[in-house]
């Protein structure tokens, strides 16, 4: 703080105002043989050129004739009540000369700050330089890919040469930023290819640059379009290879479930069936072929033998239709031939009982009434006795069928 | 150009609010070290009459160091040569910090008054002092009313 120029609040008595600097007296000296008093400052720099006394020209001989002023004139001088020197800026203070850098170093608002920013270093207002660091475009910011601390101004040129986003081509030994890295990859000429016929078969291999040169003397090269096409043709296939072979996996998986099925099936049928059977069966498997015809040709022989036994059947039903006809016409004739000897009975009682009326008519009256009676009992006699030879012939006829029924069953269970 | 010092915008304000009879001085805006400077001839003078403009220039080490002063008017004194420098010892070995420009300006002021032809600058000048003082003091005064500006007459 240059005190030779601040502002003073009230006009200063003359003797305090120092003749070289014009102000009041900073740091006052005086010479001792003159008795002049100066600012230690002013009359050092004046010694410097001449060396004598400014005011009355009297010789000094050396430096060490100043001596510090009396203490009052330091007094006089240090209380002089000055303004901050920031009162341009807004700074209301005025105090103490003694006091001013007390004020200007701890409580003054107005004070310019240098900006800590390396690049911005401007001088900023105590109260304004938090606000002005949060913006400042010199202040320090990380570098997001390589973690550096730059600033804000240089963070644009630090990107392309950070060492994070600068990477050399391993081809031609160039570096670039990332994104243009990625691209020139592709691109750089001292990239080592191989021929695009590679696939074909030319063992070509060479730095892109040359390989407009190669392609030229390439014996791949008029056959393009042919390996264009035999490609194509191939890929095809191995499409169509590819759905086949789907489809031979789906049909494959439809074959496991019918196999599943046709076990589970059998093993049903194993309860049925000797199990036996089947496992003698070829390569013990039990084929359902074999048990198909075993079941068919069962089935076949039963139909045979219900056929015989139905036609069996009608044929007896016929002879017993026959044996029932011939029956009931004898029995019809019986019963008439026994109607007309009870006919003749009842004639023959008739005339026995005219003949007995005749000779004692009271008498036979009740003769014949008991007579009548007599006859219908006798008569169930004489027909029981006719009947059972009959019954006997139709029952020896009948007979034969029980044994033939017992015949028929018996074959089919020798069978199973 | 370094700031200003303190007393050198302290003696301009002085020199313009309090200025010293017939010496008028005024700085130049671009440079506020040069000062244009009007002095009026001294009455009883052979300068009486006229208006002799000078330069100063106040050189980096002022105070430190004398201002430079220089008439710009031709004038016809043993003191002071044809390029107008001026010979006067408060301007060279005798030059103390506590003198300022308005003292600088009395002093040449004065110098009009009073010639000192035993200290020449101008040797022919002197040496006509010298020889023939009545002559001297009238050619002095033909050069003022030649060269130097007329006072106008107060209206």
């Amino acid at each position: 703080m240059d005190l030779n120029s601040i502002a003073y609040v009230e006009s200063v008595n003359s003797n305090l105002i120092c003749c070289i600097c014009q102000t009041p007296f900073v740091e006052p000296v005086v010479i001792d043989s003159c008795g002049h008093t100066f600012c230690k400052d002013c009359i050092t720099r004046s010694l410097s050129t001449r060396s004598t006394c400014p005011v009355d020209r009297s010789h000094i001989s050396n430096v060490n004739e100043l001596k510090p002023a009396a203490k009052i004139i330091v007094n006089m001088v240090n209380e002089l009540l000055v303004y901050c020197p920031n009162k341009n800026d807004g700074c209301l203070y005025q105090g103490q000369r003694q006091l001013l850098n007390f004020h200007l170093q701890e409580e003054c608002l107005f004070t310019k700050l240098e900006c800590r920013n390396e690049e911005c270093r401007e001088m900023i207002l105590k109260k304004d330089l938090s606000k002005h660091m949060e913006s400042c475009i010199a202040r320090m910011v990380k570098c997001e890919s390589c973690k550096e601390i730059v600033s804000l101004s240089t963070l644009e040129g630090h990107k392309i040469t950070c060492p994070v986003n600068n990477i050399e081509c391993p081809y031609c030994h160039t570096t670039r930023i990332q994104p243009e890295h990625t691209l020139h990859l592709e691109e750089c000429p001292d990239k080592y290819v191989t021929c695009r016929h590679a696939e074909f078969g030319c063992v070509w291999k060479g730095r892109q640059h040359d390989l407009s040169v190669h392609i030229g003397s390439c014996s791949y090269e008029p056959l393009k379009e042919f390996f264009k096409m035999y490609k194509q043709r191939n890929y095809a296939l191995e499409q169509e290879n590819q759905q086949l072979k789907t489809k031979f996996q789906d049909l494959r998986n439809t074959v496991d479930f019918l196999e599943g099925q046709v076990s589970a099936i059998s093993d049903w049928l194993s309860t049925f069936i000797d199990p036996k059977g089947l496992v003698s069966n070829a390569e013990g498997e039990p084929s359902i072929s074999t048990i198909h015809e075993l079941l068919l040709s069962d089935n076949d022989r039963m139909k045979n033998e219900i056929e015989n036994l139905s036609a069996s059947l009608t044929d007896l039903e016929l002879r017993q239709n026959v044996a029932i006809m011939t029956e009931g016409m004898r029995m019809q004739e019986e019963i008439h031939s026994i109607k007309n000897i009870c006919h003749g009975l009842r004639m023959q009682m008739h005339y026995l009982l005219m003949e007995r009326s005749g000779g004692e008519p009271s008498v036979g009256t009740a003769g014949p009434k008991s007579s009548v009676i007599r006859p219908g009992l006798i008569g169930p006699m004489g027909l029981g006795r006719t009947v059972p030879p009959n019954t006997n012939d139709s029952s020896s006829a009948s007979n034969p069928r029980p044994p033939r029924l017992m015949g028929s069953e018996s074959p089919r269970k020798e069978k199973l | 150009m370094s700031m200003l010092p303190k007393r050198i915008i302290k003696e301009t304000e002085r020199l313009i609010a309090d200025a010293a009879p017939g010496i008028n001085a005024r700085p130049h805006e671009e440079n506020l070290r040069y000062f244009d400077v009007d002095i009026t001839g001294p009455e009883q003078s052979p300068f009486e009459g006229g208006i002799f403009k000078l330069e100063l220039f106040l050189p980096e080490e002022y105070p430190m160091t004398p201002p430079k002063v220089r008439f710009l008017t031709r004038i016809y004194h043993p003191n002071i040569d044809k390029l107008g420098r001026i010979c006067l010892d408060i301007l060279k070995d005798k030059w103390s910090p506590a003198l300022q420009i308005r003292t600088v300006l009395l002093s040449i002021q004065a110098l009009l008054s009073a010639p000192n032809p035993d200290d020449p600058l101008a040797n022919d000048v002197a040496q006509h002092w010298k020889d023939n003082e009545p002559e001297a003091i009238a050619k002095a005064r033909e050069w003022t009313l030649n060269y130097a500006e007329r006072i106008t007459p107060p209206q």
